[in-house]
């Protein structure tokens, strides 16, 4: 039993459901070993020991009556902090919600208590998710469990290295323009964006509405399948939830034959920009592909060339607006000036204490696009752009059945390394970024070793609503990629010890 | 300082045209409110007919009342006017201590119904 911790969740599920093991004993390794090793990673911001055993006596009651009320019953989880919990403080990463316990438990949250899941805490992330280290979370950055001294990628960097570190079997994340692919990319561990509207945004609290979609993070494509199961379906509380099922995800990710998959290569995603270790990883998984049968196109996204641009006016000019809700009059911090406490110094002394230095930076972006007479010039155009980028997948996936790019440029950089240059820091997501823009799903998936000995990754799109493509092909490729490996990537990473 | 002036109402009426735009507001009696499931309600207790949508807390999103849509339909079709098969909500973006998620949404640059006309007899 002492590596139960690194066995996927679809082999827990199983052992919950033969007796092997109870949901209380899951839950109480995964506690025990978060609260040993948070003090390396910092994945959670808290850890909910007496709630979650709670829920997994209930899950183990569940099981016992034969009533479980899904595969995952009694798997232990944890939760990004921008999701809202009624049972826990939920800060998304920003001193301004320090000690906010929210009245509403969002939907997400709703359908992983409807399965039994316990939550074992919420994870780390970058200020309302606004960045790709969590450097930028007001209470600290979480670690990388293959190096601590490097990111776990961002914004939900604190899922990524609570799945990578093994303090949590599987996690929930979100993703924006890679808060979900990137941190996957960089520890080594799988992480999708589904289809915008597959999954309810209600209680994810926002950044770019537009942009933002829940989704899995865990260490192999069949967990994040079935969490995928989980956490999607119509939500009548979110108007972008969309109406029909886009069927079992679990299902898709048991075929693993690529023959015959008609694979597209981005041009504009193969080329410049990516480290050498990455390109050289990305060509190999092109010849694995090609070896087991699949067929591979080059397709062309000129358009992508300013996916980036365009996302940094969408976005900020979005979260502009959904901040401003962070004013001291109805919860949250309120911080009084000194002197003459009227409503205006009051929000404004706030919001100057509680927002951190890139939440300010795209407050103002945001506010100056938006701004009277630059509407059309900005949000306009970049919405153009967007229109632009979807027309380039169309036209894509109907040469291809899914398209595939490295995730990331480059492998997990130190702390510190492009904090203080912005731009650096946004060109992490070149590659994730369009599938946000244009609303179709995306999954980073292990790709081997790169730069430092330090894990990559590949990323593979679909359609808009074809998910279950998308996971079948990343099931295909992870098989290609363990059956050469011999193991998961995940199980090349180092044991964190704490000395 | 110079004294403003003022051209002679009578002067004024010869020699411009007239035209007055109204900003008429209607309260719609809805069961419910306009983006969230509380009852339409006044005079009840305060803090009664609130929920996570309507207080703006984080995360919340809105859901719009379709019959406050049929509404604004039916009133279209009164005055006469177009009525547009797909319509758009704007966030009017200012900091306001009543305004729970310091935006307004309303419509702004694709109405419901629009080109209306409604003659006044004289």
């Amino acid at each position: 039993m002492s590596e139960l911790h690194k066995k996927p969740a679809s082999e827990l599920a199983q052992m919950l459901r033969s007796g092997e093991v109870t949901s209380v004993q899951l839950t109480e390794l995964f506690l025990d070993r978060a609260e040993k090793l948070n003090p390396l990673t910092n994945s959670f911001l808290r850890i909910n020991r007496e709630t979650a055993i709670e829920q997994a006596k209930h899950a183990d009651e569940l099981i016992a009556a034969g009533k479980a009320p899904s595969v995952l019953t009694g798997v232990p989880i944890a939760v990004k902090d921008n999701l809202t919990t009624t049972d826990a403080i939920t800060t998304a990463g920003s001193k301004i919600l320090e000690n906010y316990l929210p009245q509403y438990d969002s939907t997400v949250v709703s359908k992983l208590r409807a399965a039994a899941m316990p939550i074992l805490g919420k994870t780390n992330l970058d200020e309302f998710a606004m960045g790709s280290s969590t450097e930028f979370s007001a209470y600290g950055p979480s670690k990388n469990p293959w190096d601590l001294e490097r990111i776990p990628g961002g914004s939900g960097g604190g899922s990524s290295s609570a799945v990578s570190g093994f303090l949590a079997p599987i996690a929930i994340g979100s993703d924006t323009g890679g808060s979900i692919r990137f941190p996957a990319a960089v520890t080594g561990s799988v992480g999708a964006k589904p289809t915008y509207g597959a999954v309810s945004r209600y209680g994810l609290i926002a950044l770019a509405s537009s942009l933002d979609q829940v989704g899995p993070v865990t260490n192999d494509v069949l967990d994040a399948a079935l969490l995928q199961d989980v956490i999607a379906g119509h939500d009548p509380m979110d108007s972008t939830s969309l109406v029909d099922s886009l069927g079992q995800m679990a299902d898709f990710a048991s075929k693993t034959d690529v023959k015959g998959l008609r694979v597209g290569v981005i041009k504009q995603l193969a080329s410049d920009g990516f480290h050498p270790g990455i390109k050289a990883r990305f060509d190999e998984s092109i010849q694995l592909l090609v070896d087991a049968g699949a067929e591979i196109v080059e397709v062309d996204c000129p358009s992508f060339e300013y996916a980036v641009s365009a996302y940094y006016l969408i976005l900020p000019a979005e979260a502009s607006s959904n901040l401003a809700r962070f004013d001291a009059v109805r919860f949250g911090q309120r911080v009084l000036p000194e002197g003459n406490p009227t409503i205006e110094r009051v929000m404004a002394a706030t919001r100057e204490a509680g927002f951190g230095p890139e939440v300010k930076r795209r407050i103002i972006l945001g506010t100056y696009a938006l701004s009277s007479g630059y509407y059309d010039a900005y949000y306009g155009s970049a919405q153009k752009v967007r229109t632009l980028i979807q027309q380039d997948f169309e036209k894509a996936f109907a040469a291809a059945d899914v398209l595939i790019s490295p995730t990331a440029p480059t492998t997990a950089f130190k702390f510190g390394e492009k904090l203080d240059d912005p731009l650096a820091m946004y060109l992490n997501d070149v590659a994730t970024i369009p599938a946000n823009l244009a609303g179709i799903p995306g999954i980073s998936v292990p790709n081997g070793l790169a730069e430092n000995d330090l894990p990559s990754g590949l990323q593979i799109l679909a359609a808009a609503k074809n998910d279950g493509v998308m996971y079948s092909a990343a099931a295909g490729i992870e098989k290609l990629h363990n059956d050469k490996w011999g193991k998961r990537m995940i199980d090349f990473a180092p044991e964190l010890e704490v000395n | 300082m110079a004294k403003a002036e003022l051209m002679d109402f009578d002067e004024a009426i010869e020699k411009y045209e007239v035209v007055i735009g109204l900003e008429v507001h209607v309260e719609l009696n809805t069961n419910t409110k306009m983006f969230c499931g509380c009852a339409n309600e006044f005079g009840d207790q305060p803090n009664t007919n609130v929920c996570p949508v309507c207080l703006g807390l984080p995360g919340a999103l809105p859901v719009v009342n379709g019959k406050a849509v049929e509404y604004s339909i039916a009133i279209g079709l009164a005055l006469n006017c177009s009525i547009a098969s797909d319509g758009r909500f704007a966030r009017k973006n200012y900091f306001y201590p009543d305004l729970s998620k310091n935006f307004q949404t309303s419509q702004y640059d694709e109405p419901i119904a629009f080109e209306g006309q409604l003659e006044v007899p004289s």
